[in-house]
């Protein structure tokens, strides 16, 4: 049965850069996103730098205050209330940035050992055994306990960061780009130890990347995001085989591939144009026909809505009727 | 007919560090014809742009070494030269764009003022008007496909965006007419459709200009559509060399095999489990084959010889005891 942990509805997370009583200025980094994730799925959501991915995932953490929407968590909404212990214990994060969201003063025992305490996971003596049971679960040797965080490399970094993440028994687990500053050799390692520890504790991950091959391999569900926006959300064949958003075929058509036969499922698209505009000023209409090959008048006066156009395929363009 | 451009020998590049000397580059081989795209292909940390810097002499000279080797520039050595020559090379010959185009300009001129004083030391230009100048720079600018080049003209460095400030770099590189553009890691930094338009671009200046490009990159995927031969570079040995197209049918080096399992595939069918171990000690390297530890084919042989470069054809070389 497939059972919703994480749903969230019309979330907004605005930044405010001129405070100004009557008209202020806001950044709009995540502008009315809607979408749910079941237990046990990864969901993946992709999108260029600047569209918002990241803000979405510290929102759900409660490090920005949205302004809008809920966010509902196992049946409750969290949106506005203050993070608790509880929450923490089954919900974590893994950054980015290895190598600044570990403390260089501590070692990787006493990283590791916070949230054991924390959560009063184990008894004090028992917290030794435990750390190195962890360690073993991402493929660690137990003498890297004493070792501080810049004296390792980069992929055992995040080994160590995706410890600390598993240390509390979450249900769920935002990784943010957790491969996107390693190599692809490391990278190849890490995503498998991810797999393999998702179907074992029967976790559900949002994961954030930039890189939709990488999402092809791993993601039940992926979502796009453009300009604090999902421009389309589907099940992983389904948006591989059928990519409808003119954005998507776009992104699609630009990742550099290794075989012919990956050639011949991108679209072919020869008009690249044009970067992310800035999120102070969203065009207005649709935010994405500044650079759409496929721009009509209608798109520079609405703003598209979310249409169905088969099971779980969703697509927000005005290109498509619903069906 | 093709001629060889820049030829490197037997090169071996050393960095000092508190523990000893750090033997980052060992022994490469490596050649460019006029008019050739070349990419050198490697993980992070595996000599790709050390080997790059040396071309120009832009390793910083108080910590690292050059025991060994050659660098023909058209049959000069670069090692060899004077200042002022080895200066012509970097105002006529050689250019480079660097991997961070934010770290590549200098945020207290205009992005105009940066390109005219290229223009102004270039040395081919003399005795040009200021006007002139502009008008050379704004068609630099227009070169690269900024549409108004007039704003771009004043702006200063962070006021552009990454792919903005990345074209202005490749546009300030190809103020003078060069023979050779050595490209490391161009759209790394870059969103996948801003890395797509860098390249196309890049191809299309090069084929234009009749250049030759030196490709550093990771991705194996850049090189198979940017460039026509290859290099696999392995903790500062070249590994494996061949065409683009042979590589990708016929990979032999266990290396480059293994790295090309790792990339996720657009077909799906999950990802292979990863190369076993990490990248060796480049202060006490093993006498044998760099990568040995992390072989799946290691032979006794691996551990204590040094593989020699073994001819599979007349361009498939590979440096590997299986095909002995």
């Amino acid at each position: 049965m497939d059972k919703e942990i994480m749903k969230i509805e019309e979330l907004k997370t605005y930044f405010i850069i001129k405070k100004d009583k009557n008209k202020p200025t806001y950044i709009r980094a995540v502008d009315g996103v809607s979408f749910n994730i079941n237990k046990g799925d990864i969901m993946g959501l992709v999108g260029e730098s600047g569209s918002g991915k990241s803000t979405i995932a510290y929102t759900i953490m409660g490090m920005h205050k949205p302004k809008d929407g809920k966010i509902i968590f196992n049946g409750t909404n969290i949106a506005n209330k203050k993070r608790n212990f509880e929450f923490f214990k089954k919900v974590q994060i893994v950054f980015q940035d290895p190598g600044s969201s570990l403390n260089p003063y501590q070692n990787v025992r006493q990283i590791l050992s916070l949230p054991l305490k924390t959560h009063k996971i184990v008894t004090k003596n028992k917290i030794e055994e435990k750390i190195i049971e962890i360690l073993e679960t991402v493929d660690l040797p137990s003498n890297i306990m004493y070792a501080s965080p810049d004296s390792i490399g980069g992929g055992e970094k995040q080994l160590v960061s995706i410890a600390r993440a598993l240390c509390s028994n979450p249900e769920f687990i935002i990784l943010d780009e957790p491969t996107s500053s390693l190599d692809v050799s490391i990278q190849a390692k890490i995503i498998n130890m991810l797999l393999k520890i998702q179907s074992k504790r029967a976790l559900t991950y949002l994961f954030i990347t930039h890189d939709l091959s990488l999402m092809r391999n791993i993601a039940n569900k992926v979502a796009i995001m453009y300009l604090g926006k999902i421009c389309e959300i589907a099940p992983t064949e389904d948006f591989f085989k059928n990519p409808l958003h003119p954005y998507t075929q776009m992104l699609l058509s630009a990742i550099p591939v290794m075989s012919d036969e990956e050639e011949g499922l991108k679209p072919s698209i020869v008009n690249f144009k044009g970067e992310i505009p800035s999120p102070v000023n969203i065009p207005k209409g649709c935010s994405f026909h500044t650079r759409c090959n496929k721009s009509m008048e209608i798109c520079s006066q609405i703003d598209p809505v979310m249409k169905t156009k088969s099971v779980g395929h969703y697509v927000r363009c005005h290109l498509y009727n619903s069906n | 007919m093709d001629t060889t451009l820049l030829n490197i020998k037997d090169l071996q590049i050393w960095y000092k560090t508190y523990r000893g000397n750090a033997k980052v580059v060992d022994k490469i081989n490596f050649y460019i014809n006029k008019g050739e795209k070349v990419a050198l292909v490697g993980e992070s940390g595996c000599g790709k742009t050390t080997t790059m810097k040396s071309i120009l002499q832009i390793l910083d000279a108080r910590n690292s070494i050059i025991p060994n080797g050659e660098i023909l520039y058209k049959g000069k050595d670069i090692l060899k030269m004077t200042y002022n020559d080895l200066k012509d090379i970097r105002r006529k010959e050689v250019s480079m764009i660097s991997q961070a185009p934010s770290a590549a300009l200098n945020p207290v001129y205009t992005v105009g003022e940066q390109i005219i004083d290229i223009i102004k030391y270039s040395d081919q230009f003399k005795k040009m008007s200021k006007k002139e100048m502009k008008k050379l720079a704004f068609e630099k600018i227009k070169d690269v496909m900024i549409p108004d080049q007039e704003r771009i003209y004043n702006t200063y460095p962070h006021q552009l965006s990454g792919g903005m400030k990345q074209r202005i770099c490749i546009a300030m590189s190809l103020v003078v007419p060069k023979s050779l553009l050595i490209a490391d890691e161009p759209g790394t930094a870059l969103d996948v459709t801003i890395q797509k338009q860098i390249h196309k671009l890049l191809e299309q200046l090069v084929e234009e200009k009749n250049m030759s490009l030196i490709m550093i990159t990771h991705s194996l995927a850049v090189a198979r559509e940017m460039t026509e031969r290859i290099y696999v570079m392995y903790a500062g040995n070249i590994v494996e060399t061949c065409k683009t197209i042979e590589l990708f049918n016929n990979p032999l080096h266990p290396y480059t095999q293994g790295l090309m399992k790792c990339v996720p595939r657009l077909t799906g069918g999950g990802i292979f489990e990863g190369i076993y171990g990490y990248v060796p000690d480049y202060i006490n390297p093993a006498p044998g084959c760099r990568f040995s530890p992390r072989c799946s084919y290691a032979m006794e042989i691996c551990n204590r010889k040094k593989p020699p470069v073994f001819a599979i054809d007349k361009e498939h070389q590979v440096s590997c005891f299986k095909y002995s």
